[in-house]
């Protein structure tokens, strides 16, 4: 051990022999002669038990704080009012949009809508009504057809018949 | 580097940084004060910190660059100078001297200041050579050299404090 400690003073010792010794001056057998040193070996390991008196804060990706965030609802919100308020002032004059139904002002769309449909189907209802008697028309018409043919050829048999007298 | 490689590669040597700073300024308050603004600094050059290959050795040699610049700065001032020798001391450590080790800590501190760094980063960090030498920009053999006066210098101050103790105890 003596040999040892001569070559720790003199900076010549190896970290596991520097390992060696402090094991050995932090156990009960120490000579007397090494006394003095056990001291200094005490304070190196005691030393690297000293903390930061304040441990470093961890850096974090860089976070909108719960301040700005207010901030810029805030902000949002200002602006989305103000286009809201200005969409209002500014929103055509529904009072122009409306129907006159049986001499009443109708302002509802849906109503109006519903009330033009049924009037709608009752004009389609009468068109078809009226069209049927010019069904039974044509189908005079072509039972007719056949009669026609009978005075076309009584005609040509007429025609032939002068022709015979002129001869 | 991003902020999760930098919590992980330099918040994990905040104690080591701040013994370091505490060895140099000596003075823990300093030395919290010395850790937080170098932390700072990497943070801002964070992107340069991919270049380098020994992160923790290259934050150590920061660390003691800037300690360094403290003492210098405080000197320009005329502030108290940060170095001192503590050959007299003050009634706290009188009443730190009843403990021994507390003694040898004292004398370490009184040291130079590149051998009180160099002790500690191998005695107490048990840094490799090489390391220390990366660290303090010095040879191999300067570091040792070095360390070898440091270790020499606090043999003689034991033993001349046991030296003491004895007399004391015979004459009384």
């Amino acid at each position: 051990m003596n040999e040892l400690l001569e070559k720790y003073f003199s900076a010549a010792t190896t970290l596991e022999e520097e390992n060696e010794l402090k094991q050995y001056f932090a156990s009960k057998n120490i000579a007397k002669e090494h006394e003095p040193y056990r001291t200094l070996f005490v304070a190196f390991t005691d030393e690297l038990t000293e903390k930061a008196t304040e441990p470093l804060k961890k850096v974090v990706p860089k976070q909108r704080s719960i301040k700005r965030i207010w901030m810029n609802a805030f902000a949002y919100s200002g602006i989305a009012a103000t286009i809201l308020i200005a969409l209002w002032i500014q929103r055509p004059n529904q009072t122009e949009n409306y129907a006159v139904v049986a001499g009443n002002r109708i302002e509802d769309p849906e109503y109006v809508q519903e009330y033009t449909e049924k009037k709608l189907n009752k004009v389609n209802a009468i068109l078809h009504r009226s069209m049927r008697p010019t069904k039974s028309i044509e189908t005079v018409r072509q039972s007719l057809q056949p009669m026609q043919k009978i005075a076309e050829t009584r005609q040509r048999l007429e025609e032939i018949e002068n022709n015979i007298q002129f001869k | 580097m991003d902020s999760k490689q930098f919590n992980t590669q330099i918040l994990t040597l905040s104690d080591k940084l701040f013994r370091l700073a505490k060895s140099i300024l000596r003075n823990a308050d300093a030395a919290q004060d010395a850790v937080q603004e170098l932390s700072m600094k990497l943070w801002e050059k964070r992107d340069h910190l991919d270049e380098v290959e020994n992160v923790p050795g290259f934050a150590m040699r920061a660390m003691r660059n800037h300690c360094l610049d403290t003492i210098r700065q405080q000197r320009d001032e005329d502030e108290l100078p940060a170095e001192f020798e503590q050959k007299e001391l003050n009634p706290h450590q009188q009443t730190e001297q009843k403990d021994m080790v507390a003694r040898v800590r004292i004398m370490i501190d009184n040291l130079p200041e590149l051998q009180r760094t160099i002790i500690r980063m191998r005695d107490v960090e048990g840094m490799e050579i090489s390391e220390i030498a990366y660290i303090t920009t010095l040879t191999e053999n300067a570091v040792t050299v070095n360390l070898s006066r440091a270790r020499q210098k606090i043999r003689e101050k034991i033993l001349n404090e046991q030296k003491r103790v004895e007399e004391t105890v015979w004459k009384g």
